[in-house]
């Protein structure tokens, strides 16, 4: 025998523990949520591990920046033979004005947001995105400011796109230092919508189809949707959203729209505006007056 | 020597957990990331055997779960059965026994083949607690957006990161192989 009897009944005492614990911690998430226990361990961790993201995240950055760069210098290629050699000959200086650049297009289509006239009515913090789940199944991140910055749980988040931002999700918890934030494209989320130009409302829920795109439910057959329209937030609370957004939040475009005898409702799927690929800085918003 | 050898491990399940959700995302191209903390599981199943490997999955599942804001416990669950499952296959292999101190005792290849095995295992054992929790997602989607990259991912991480971790984690031999056999 290669183990002893007495060690292969600590190792099974050990093992059986250890699946014990992580079935009654499932148990007790499952059904306390962000409450209790394991909501404490979840901002306990989060805390501690916060600034070690933050600093990982940083460092990692660049090379995320060099890898764009490398995989931009293999397009020019392709394309221009002459853009090629100018970008080879700046070298590391190319990589680092194009990481500056992307930033700042990003910085100014958030600064575009904040200037328009439907976020004039809020505050904004700026935000840094630091983890992000490893998979799909919970959509989520985790971003560098919390509680101490002024972030509350069910304050909205928005992300550059185009030349403004989009609605990307809400804050789900919040500790000192970090939140996690809950992506419209996670299946808990629910965002009551309305059509730009139109009329029409409804629910916008992730397809469950393809969870990177969001059904727009409980439009009604005589509503006019057509394909193209964006999809704002609007003002509403219903039993399934319960955080109130602020309205005229541009969520996402109508790809598709269809309706069927059997149902009373139109089948509307939106693409959301914001790319979920690449989110690094974000905006949370506060209504302006709110603690 | 026992609790710096408990104190590196722990570093390298922080730093494994850490680097999963906050590096791995910004480095791929796809929506899934290399699962750092199973390959970390599966080189200290085979350096240390099954208990280090569980208990070092327990703690990178929590953190993982706790970061990301996941369901506590479900990550911990599959790296413990992991840790466990590869350790223990391992028992009876001969070639562990007879592994110098500081050497992979079972090879590269085969311990990458493990890592791939086990990395099928959480991604299949990941879609069906996800869909009993009532949080799956399409079988279509699952296969070719999640488990397929995932998979992938973690091969393509565990061909240079377990023979960093073999090196890390050199000091001691497994503890279940200390004993040999009787002659």
């Amino acid at each position: 025998m290669l183990i002893g009897k007495n060690r292969l009944i600590r190792r099974r005492v050990i093992i059986g523990l250890l699946l014990a614990a992580s079935l009654t911690l499932l148990t007790l998430s499952f059904r306390e949520g962000s409450a209790g226990v394991t909501g404490s361990i979840r901002r306990s961790t989060l805390s501690i591990t916060a600034p070690l993201s933050d600093v990982v995240h940083r460092i990692t950055q660049p090379v995320a920046d060099a890898w764009g760069w490398t995989t931009g210098l293999v397009d020019a290629r392709q394309e221009n033979e002459q853009l090629k050699k100018e970008l080879e000959r700046q070298g590391a200086a190319g990589v680092q004005i194009q990481a500056l650049q992307q930033q700042l297009q990003k910085d100014e289509q958030l600064l575009n947001f904040v200037n328009s006239r439907g976020a004039a009515a809020y505050d904004y913090i700026g935000a840094s995105v630091i983890a992000q789940a490893p998979n799909d199944y919970n959509r989520t991140i985790t971003i560098n400011v919390g509680s101490a910055d002024g972030i509350a749980v069910n304050d909205p988040v928005v992300a550059p796109y185009g030349d403004g931002a989009g609605l990307m999700g809400r804050v789900e918890s919040v500790t000192a230092n970090a939140a996690t934030v809950m992506l419209i494209l996670d299946q808990n989320s629910a965002v009551y919508a309305s059509i730009q130009g139109g009329t029409a409302k409804g629910l916008l829920v992730p397809s469950s189809g393809d969870p990177s795109q969001l059904n727009m439910l409980f439009v009604g057959v005589d509503e006019s949707v057509d394909v193209g329209q964006a999809v704002l937030t609007a003002n509403y609370r219903s039993n399934r959203l319960e955080p109130l957004l602020p309205r005229d939040i541009p969520v996402g475009k109508v790809t598709s729209v269809s309706q069927s005898d059997a149902n009373s409702d139109k089948t509307i799927q939106v693409t959301p505006f914001v790319d979920f690929q690449d989110l690094t800085d974000v905006l949370v918003l506060k209504q302006k007056g709110a603690s | 020597m026992i609790l710096l050898d408990a104190f590196r491990i722990a570093v390298l399940v922080v730093l494994a957990a850490v680097f999963q959700v906050s590096a791995a995302p910004q480095l791929t191209p796809t929506d899934s990331t290399p699962d750092l903390v199973l390959i970390l599981v599966v080189a200290l199943a085979v350096q240390r055997g099954p208990e280090t490997a569980a208990v070092a999955g327990f703690g990178g599942g929590l953190l993982i779960d706790s970061i990301t804001g996941g369901w506590i416990g479900l990550s911990s669950l599959l790296y413990v059965c992991v840790g466990w499952a590869v350790g223990r296959r391992l028992q009876s292999d001969e070639d562990a026994m007879l592994a110098p101190s500081g050497a992979s005792p079972i090879g590269f290849q085969r311990e990458l083949a493990y890592t791939v095995a086990a990395a099928i295992g959480v991604q299949v054992g990941l879609a069906a607690l996800q869909g009993l929790l009532g949080e799956g997602l399409p079988l279509g989607f699952t296969i070719n957006h999640v488990i397929i990259p995932a998979v992938v991912l973690t091969t393509v991480f565990a061909m240079p990161v377990l023979p960093l971790l073999q090196r890390l984690l050199r000091s001691r031999t497994r503890i279940d192989t200390a004993r040999t056999a009787p002659a």
